[in-house]
């Protein structure tokens, strides 16, 4: 079937266009509103600022198809393989992805609030400046989690999303707004966090092992046995951030700000917490082996019971500090 | 400024078209072809350079006159303001027949390149509108002026919308007036009373217009087209400014003969555009009886304030507004109210006495409905409207102690039942009493029968702090400053998550970015190079540079505005364009 055609019998009023083969067709700027291109085979069509809302792209070939601009909201494209496609800025707002193929496909700037993202392959693609607001990765049993390994979430908007146990190892999320954003149990490992925004996040659970947090905001993030080890903590921002049991230990935490946070029971042998402000902190039973807190400032910090024989105090404040036998420090 | 070079088939570019020609050129001719000759040779040649150097491009030469185009609309205009001060040096101490003068319009709109042939009706417009510009002056549209006011300290007069030759919609038009010259005196550079006829002659609605004039002239209402065709519109229009010596009168008049007739809306419009149109012709009658007329307005305000002993409530008003940090703003505004018109100097603004301006304010402006109603009126003339919305809010809000009780207002104890007879004029009235007594008397009834309610509840209801204030301490201590504006701060851009997904919700990302690249570029062309311009910059980095690339909101308005109307499928953009400036808003400074 030739473009004309197709959009002839649009206008006529079918809809029912399900396996036809359109492949490399111009149809940009074109309103195609709820068409039904089920199976259809759509490879590198050219659907520029399209409007395709609540169109039936289920198990569609669009790969390497030209769709900046299109407008998908509400459209299904589940199964639907769109790897090497062009989404630079397409809306596909509350969009059905589940189990879409999107492999190094080109999300940039990409309206996806809403959409269900629920098993889809997003490895290596590119979602900078993405909105993932409501987004729903969730791994619902095993095996059916989104792949996110290797993409690029530079200042990506993921707010509230649901990441709970999704593959995010090595991602770029640089500068993300991951404030509220549930990661639990997720795999972060080698992740680039950078500035990011973790506010409120849960993290509990999750393996942060290596991850670049340099100057994130953690502010009120929960982040029970969470695995920090070997991860760059500098200038981070903890307040009041629950880090029980967490694993910290080889962390760099210069000029990190720990204020209020609670540390109870976490290991943070070999830590660099120079310079770290942990007024009022709790560390009860922490694990400090040879953990720097040069300069720190420990002032009302509560360290009952934690084990810090071998920690570096120099120039440590612990001005009313109460100190691992329970006394106070005056 | 680099410039794609101009291929030889016809196609479109958006610029910043200047046009300039040079004034009774060929009667110059007729007396004195070499030295005419010499003259223009060498005046082009100096616009060519300049314009070269502001990285404008010469199009083409008319003879008289040359076609300019430029890439940016704030280099058109301080090129041309260059061009026509250096040519004003020029001529400075030289015999009139020695030097040309020139005028200059400019425009901003689509050019048509066809071969080597230069086309558009932007081209039109902006020759149209040089013929309206006084000679070594600038005529500009509102669209080139919506786009510079903001980056330009301009002391353009607004034209209203001209009827151009040949262009079927009115253009709406601004005036620089040439240097060294006053925004007034150069458009009333021609007689005002002729101007005023000239442009009436060519109102849409010129048949109601005159039906109008002659309406109010003979207090009868004339719809027979041959009785009309007797009088001349100059005529009608001169006895009419004999006998109503103020714009507020001929309106009053106005007003009351449309009051009687049907179509009420349709003549109102007509009434406005033709005070519009007469307004210079008073302004000028002031300037020319400007001190006698200055002096009795200081007088009158002397008296009717009766500063015998303690401090008046004009006095009182005048102190607050005074102290306001927009306290040059506020005079602005009020001087504007009493004198019908725009004043920017600060010397002739600080020459009337705070308090004496209050008073003859409230000569004006009698009830807080009719301050409200000029301060509204002159707001909406203003380039920074928001701004002045919010000073002359203060303004009625300081304001209020001389109105008394009106909705809303604060009532002050009303206990001391003497005060209710005292004189309803504050001019006469104590300190500290003078709201009283005004509060109390104008709602009295209410007042005397249950005055613990109205008290406490009014008291709830207070409007600003400041006032309150004013009016419980007792005289000699200095007056409350107003609380300092902005009253809502803009919001923090050092993350812009919020902002891009107020844009997102509302409309398409890739036309949101496509828009705000062009703004601060050039119009987006769909070609391989502006895409993979597009695909280098996040929504984000374009957000932050629009930020940095538009100071201010009206800014910002302007120049995504006139993009959205220049980009294919103007009506999806128009859309984008209004998302785009509904979210960016709270980031600005009001």
């Amino acid at each position: 079937m030739d473009p004309q055609e197709l959009l002839d019998r649009y206008a006529a009023g079918e809809i029912h266009f399900r396996g036809i083969a359109l492949m490399g067709a111009d149809l940009s700027n074109r309103d195609l509103i709820g068409v039904d291109l089920h199976k259809a085979d759509l490879e590198n069509v050219d659907l520029t600022l399209a409007y395709l809302n609540r169109v039936n792209l289920q198990q569609a070939n669009l790969s390497r198809a030209q769709l900046p601009g299109a407008n998908l909201n509400q459209a299904i494209l589940s199964k639907a393989n769109l790897a090497d496609a062009n989404l630079h800025g397409a809306s596909l707002q509350g969009a059905d992805l589940r189990s879409a193929q999107f492999t190094l496909a080109d999300l940039m700037d990409a309206n996806l609030m809403d959409a269900d993202l629920r098993n889809a392959d997003l490895s290596g693609a590119n979602l900078t400046g993405a909105c993932l607001r409501g987004a729903n990765f969730r791994q619902e049993k095993r095996q059916y989690g989104a792949n996110l390994r290797g993409a690029n979430l530079h200042q990506a908007d993921l707010e509230g999303a649901n990441l709970r146990g999704a593959d995010l190892a090595f991602v770029n999320l640089s500068y993300a707004n991951l404030t509220a954003v549930s990661l639990r149990g997720a795999d972060l490992h080698g992740a680039n966090l950078m500035g990011a925004r973790l506010v409120d996040a849960n993290i509990a659970d999750a393996i942060l092992a290596g991850a670049n947090l340099q100057r994130a905001n953690l502010t009120g993030v929960s982040a029970n046995r969470t695995n920090f080890s070997g991860a760059n903590l500098a200038q981070v921002q903890l307040m009041g951030a629950r880090l029980i049991e967490a694993k910290l230990s080889q962390v760099n935490l210069v000029k990190a700000n720990l204020t209020q946070a609670q540390i109870n029971r976490s290991d943070l042998s070999r830590s660099d917490l120079t310079g770290a402000n942990l007024q009022q902190a709790s560390l009860v039973e922490a694990y400090l082996g040879r953990t720097n807190l040069e300069e720190a400032n420990l002032t009302e910090a509560i360290l009952t019971r934690a084990e810090m024989s071998s920690a570096n105090l120099l120039n440590a404040i612990l001005a009313g500090a109460t100190m691992p036998d329970n006394s106070r420090h005056s | 400024m680099e410039r794609p070079p101009i291929p030889s088939e016809t196609h479109r570019v958006l610029a910043a078209i200047v046009v300039t020609d040079a004034v009774s050129f060929s009667a110059r001719m007729s007396e004195d072809e070499e030295g005419t000759l010499r003259l223009i040779q060498r005046d082009l040649h100096l616009m060519g350079e300049l314009c070269e150097q502001a990285g404008g491009q010469v199009l083409k030469s008319t003879g008289d006159g040359l076609l300019l185009s430029f890439t940016s609309a704030v280099q058109a205009v301080s090129c041309s303001q260059t061009i026509q001060t250096q040519l004003a040096e020029l001529a400075k101490g030289r015999a009139p027949q020695d030097s040309l003068q020139h005028r200059i319009g400019i425009h901003l709109g689509d050019m048509l390149f066809s071969h080597s042939d230069v086309l558009g009706n932007g081209v039109n417009i902006a020759a149209r509108l040089q013929t309206q510009s006084v000679p070594g002056g600038i005529c500009i549209s509102q669209t080139v002026y919506d786009v510079v006011k903001a980056r330009l300290d301009l002391e353009a007069q607004f034209l209203g919308p001209l009827h151009l030759k040949n262009i079927r919609e009115p253009v709406a038009a601004y005036q620089i007036p040439p240097v060294g010259i006053a925004p007034e005196e150069a458009v009333t550079g021609a007689d005002p009373l002729d101007v005023a006829v000239q442009s009436l002659k060519q109102d849409p609605d010129r048949n109601r217009v005159k039906k109008l004039l002659f309406g109010t002239r003979q207090s009868v209402w004339e719809n027979d087209p041959t009785v009309l065709a007797r009088f001349e519109l100059q005529e009608l229009l001169q006895a009419l400014l004999q006998r109503y010596p103020t714009l507020d009168a001929l309106e009053t008049a106005f007003h009351s003969i449309v009051a009687r007739l049907n179509r009420q809306t349709s003549y109102l419009a007509v009434a406005s555009r033709i005070l519009m149109a007469v307004q210079p012709v008073y302004d000028q009658r002031r300037i020319q009886t400007s001190p006698p007329a200055e002096q009795t307005a200081m007088s009158v305000a002397v008296d009717a304030t009766a500063i015998t002993d303690g401090e008046s409530i004009y006095q009182k008003i005048a102190l607050q507004l005074t102290a306001s940090p927009q306290a040059i703003r506020i005079r602005k505004l009020l001087h504007s109210i009493v004198n019908n018109r725009w004043e920017n100097d600060p010397a002739i603004l600080t020459q009337q006495e705070m308090d004496g301006l209050v008073a003859s304010v409230y000569k004006i402006a009698p009830t807080v409905k009719e301050l409200s109603y000029h301060l509204d009126r002159i707001v909406n003339r203003l380039s920074r409207q928001d701004h002045y919305a919010r000073i002359a809010e203060t303004i009625v809000g300081v304001f209020q102690q001389l109105y008394g009780l009106e909705e809303g207002t604060v009532l002050a104890k009303v206990e001391d039942k003497t005060s209710l007879n005292i004189s309803p004029h504050p001019v006469q009235v104590e300190t500290g009493l003078a709201a009283d007594g005004l509060a109390a008397d104008e709602n009295e009834e209410h007042t005397l029968g249950d005055p613990h309610l109205s008290t406490q509840t009014r008291w709830e209801t207070m409007p600003t702090e400041g006032m309150t204030r004013a009016i419980t301490i007792p005289p000699g201590i200095a007056p409350p400053k107003i609380p300092a504006e902005p009253l809502v701060s803009p919001r923090d851009r050092s993350e812009l998550f919020a902002l891009r997904l107020e844009i997102m919700r509302y409309t398409n990302p890739l036309r949101a970015k496509i828009l705000l690249l062009s703004t601060i570029r050039s119009p987006f062309t769909f070609t391989p190079q502006d895409w993979r311009l597009l695909k280098a910059k996040t929504l984000d980095n374009l957000l932050q540079e629009t930020f940095e690339y538009c100071p201010s909101f009206a800014d910002l308005e302007g120049k995504l505005t006139i993009i959205a109307s220049c980009l294919d499928n103007h009506h999806a953009n128009t859309q984008a364009a209004g998302a785009i400036l509904q979210a960016m808003k709270p980031y600005y400074a009001i």
